[in-house]
């Protein structure tokens, strides 16, 4: 049983204002899909909910299960049942995968797990995603492709358990074996378990095999729309125009010669962070 | 792993000339005299333990020509200071590591004197200081001939209130033509109270050579701790695996699994400290 709620979240990087007032909830067993242009804050969002030291949130609540999850250490957040499949995961080097996956293991346990069951664990994940095993004896995302890091997210996702999955753009940069691999483990979940899942991503392809449960849409740091799977048809088919001409949302061409980022100007193509880091650093 | 314990002849150590690889122990607890002199023979191929390294010594050694294999220091740094002075003969062909994971406050000091040609000497290094530890690496190769080649890779971990610092020479004097002499060194910085400092040092006084040097000290990398955090360790336990990353990799340079699995503890244990 989770559920976790979004009420009012305003965050910033570098001074800059990214999320502006978001509210969500996300129920127990729901899949829900984020969409949106680029920049507009989907990314930070999740980062800001796992607790990033650099995004600071300045007002709002994010509760899960009705504990405040600001309090929280991140890596309090992940005990708590929280997990964000990264975007860009960090290769560490000098850690060896599979003495990390040990330890975030045990973390969650009262017993250290022994290595016969650590073994079976690992090979059973392992298979699941179609990665080699060996990958588990490398140093952590070290020398990995893009296609091996995101596999080995889902792997810990698997191996850990959580009540809320966070999913940024877990597709991007996947062959189609693999996007196999990753859309049967997460429909496994969705079965077996009452895991939840937060999902960003671009490509309707994920979320035809995964049937999100709903859709939200984030434009300039609110939620803008929500909807069944049918908002994703209309935004794979036609992008996001539809927005301005029925909602009267607008999403303008950010307009290089303003800064810093004026609040009701939108930037397509680029990461709203990073936009913000840039201004600030001017 | 069975190995020939040297004894001392006049206060010399010698290791004589092998076809074979042969496993010697230099047990330095019991010596009572400083400096202490080792002469290894031409052709000796040797695994060679030096340990116990506990009281101020010094120890003069003579590679001769051929001499081929590996030197492994272990358990050093114990309070108090060691130097070891070689001079290395031609076509000598060694690998060595130092893993210095004790408590203590000493100098280190390691010379190698590339007299003959053609040699090749590997060193690396990885201590760990915790706590009120103070320890000062000084690494020094001064290449006399031609086609020396030298190569040191000082890996480094400091926390508490310790300091730790890596002096690395490569010296290639005039007539040494063809000599490559190369040094890494990274000192990871955990607490807000530990110092660490590495400072490369080359000097080249002939033509014709390859040279470089490379020297990090910097604190762990944010991005590394977010991300085994965000996987539930904490912070705590997020350093310790850093840590072991940092500082494992020279065990494999060890040949005894007892020394190894002493070295295994022996992190450990200075990281729960």
């Amino acid at each position: 049983m989770a559920k976790l709620e979004i009420k009012n979240l305003w965050v910033k990087v570098a001074d800059i204002h990214i999320l502006k007032g978001v509210n969500l909830t996300i129920q127990d067993h729901e899949t829900v899909a984020l969409l949106g242009p680029n920049g507009h804050g989907k990314s930070t969002l999740l980062s800001a909910i796992m607790g990033h030291p650099k995004y600071e949130i300045t007002e709002g609540e994010i509760l899960l299960d009705g504990k405040n999850v600001r309090e929280m250490e991140v890596d309090e957040r992940s005990r708590a049942g929280l997990f964000l499949g990264m975007q860009h995961p960090s290769e560490v080097p000098g850690v060896i995968n599979s003495d990390f996956l040990k330890a975030a293991i045990n973390v969650r346990r009262e017993k250290p797990i022994n290595l016969v069951e650590l073994y079976k664990k690992l090979d059973d994940a392992s298979k699941q995603m179609k990665i080699p095993m060996e990958l588990s004896h490398r140093h952590l995302n070290e020398g990995f492709s893009g296609g091996e890091r995101k596999r080995n997210e889902i792997l810990q996702l698997l191996l850990l358990k959580p009540s809320i999955a966070m999913l940024d753009e877990i597709d991007s940069g996947l062959d189609v074996d693999a996007l196999q691999a990753v859309s049967e483990a997460i429909k496994k979940i969705q079965r077996e378990t009452k895991m939840s899942f937060l999902i960003i991503s671009h490509y309707a392809r994920l979320f035809q095999m995964i049937q999100p449960t709903r859709v939200v849409v984030m434009i300039n740091g609110r939620i803008a729309v929500e909807g069944g799977p049918e908002v994703i048809t209309k935004v794979d088919g036609s992008g996001y125009e539809w927005l301005t001409t029925e909602y009267g949302i607008s999403i303008k061409k950010e307009d290089k010669n303003a800064k810093p980022i004026s609040m009701n100007t939108i930037s397509i193509g680029a990461c709203a962070t990073n936009e913000a880091t840039k201004y600030a650093k001017k | 792993m069975q190995r020939n314990k040297l004894i001392a002849n006049q206060s010399v150590f010698h290791i004589p000339s092998s076809k074979v690889r042969m496993h010697y122990l230099l047990d330095l607890s019991a010596v009572t005299f400083s400096p202490i002199h080792l002469v290894i023979a031409p052709n000796a191929d040797i695994d060679l333990l030096i340990e116990n390294g506990k009281q101020d010594l010094k120890l003069e050694v003579d590679i001769a020509d051929y001499v081929s294999g590996k030197i492994q220091f272990a358990m050093f740094g114990e309070n108090k200071n060691f130097i070891w002075q070689a001079s290395v003969g031609a076509n000598v062909n060694l690998e060595a590591a130092i893993a210095d994971f004790t408590e203590g406050k000493g100098r280190v000091m390691i010379s190698f004197e590339m007299l003959g040609r053609d040699s090749q000497v590997e060193w690396r290094t990885a201590a760990l200081a915790s706590h009120q530890d103070r320890k000062f690496y000084s690494v020094n190769f001064t290449h006399k001939n031609f086609n020396t080649y030298a190569n040191m890779t000082n890996y480094g971990v400091t926390e508490g209130q310790s300091s730790l610092q890596f002096t690395g020479t490569g010296h290639i004097l005039n007539g040494a033509k063809f000599s490559k002499t190369h040094q890494a060194a990274k000192i990871m910085v955990f607490d807000e109270k530990c110092f660490g400092r590495a400072d490369p040092v080359l000097k080249i006084d002939e033509n014709e050579v390859e040279a470089s040097h490379a020297a990090t000290v910097g604190r762990v990398n944010e991005d590394h701790l977010y991300y085994l955090q965000s996987r539930g360790l904490t912070k705590k336990e997020a350093k310790r695996l850093i840590t072991l990353g940092y500082l494992q990799p020279i065990i494999a340079y060890f040949t005894d699994e007892s020394i190894q699995e002493l070295l295994s503890k022996q992190i450990e244990l200075g990281n729960q400290k």
